[in-house]
């Protein structure tokens, strides 16, 4: 599938969805470094804008690390104070397994709020078949 | 049948740290819907832990506990491979009971 007509795709499906009661959005992220931070603000300010939405992050590489226990942020701000209060709004966290094995983290290392999905981007590739838009920060 | 709650049970010393993170709506009966109508309460009244089969907690919860509370207790003298139990039951008659084992 060539990008313009993913574009379109996507496009398309967020018109269709539109219609509905609710908006449903996946937000990838793969690196905790560049996106978490931004990220974690643009799904807050989503919400608050359109509260009915239902957000989804997948996260996979690198963009797994801001789930761990004791994460923090570069200006030594914890990511779990954040993370938790979007997960109470209804938003799910979702780690990639691939990226578990590959960088031999074990699931006890990540937030109670996390989810687990067997690959990220089988994941993202099913949600945004499935008519979801997609974001990332 | 309500989501899983997520429990982690880890022991330190004599004791062990459970932290139990549940799925719950946890509504007031304050709250009034779209119509203007007031959603019914629906709220987690009865907490209980066992560890190894034996009840180490009791809680009476009410309507002011917020939505997917989360609860952290110690049990003293829990050790790796001790059997943790949480059970709740809401003012619905819901029920549901999760185990984790300490590490």
């Amino acid at each position: 599938m060539t990008l313009r007509s993913l574009v379109l795709a996507v496009v398309v499906a967020t018109t269709a969805l539109a219609a509905s009661a609710q908006d449903k959005v996946i937000y990838h992220i793969d690196n905790t470094a560049s996106q978490a931070v931004k990220g974690l603000r643009n799904i807050r300010n989503h919400l608050d804008v359109d509260p009915t939405a239902r957000i989804t992050v997948v996260t996979h590489a690198e963009g797994v690390d801001f789930l761990m226990e004791g994460a923090k942020d570069a200006n030594g701000g914890p990511f779990a104070g954040p993370v938790s209060a979007l997960a109470a709004r209804g938003v799910k966290f979702e780690i990639c397994e691939i990226t578990l094995r590959n960088r031999n983290l074990k699931k006890e290392q990540f937030i109670q709020e996390a989810e687990f999905t067997p690959s990220g981007v089988v994941r993202i590739a099913k949600l945004q078949l499935a008519g979801q838009a997609y974001i990332k920060p | 049948m309500a989501d899983p709650m997520r429990i982690r049970a880890q022991a330190a010393g004599d004791k062990a740290t459970v932290r139990v993170l549940m799925s719950h709506e946890m509504e007031t009966g304050q709250r009034k819907d779209s119509a203007g109508n007031a959603i019914p309460a629906w709220f987690i009244q009865e907490v209980t832990a066992a560890h190894n089969g034996k009840t180490v907690l009791t809680a009476e919860w009410g309507p002011s506990v917020a939505k997917n509370p989360f609860l952290q207790f110690n049990v003293k003298g829990a050790k790796a491979g001790d059997k943790i139990t949480v059970n709740w039951v809401d003012n619905k008659g819901d029920k549901r009971s999760d185990e984790a084992t300490v590490s």
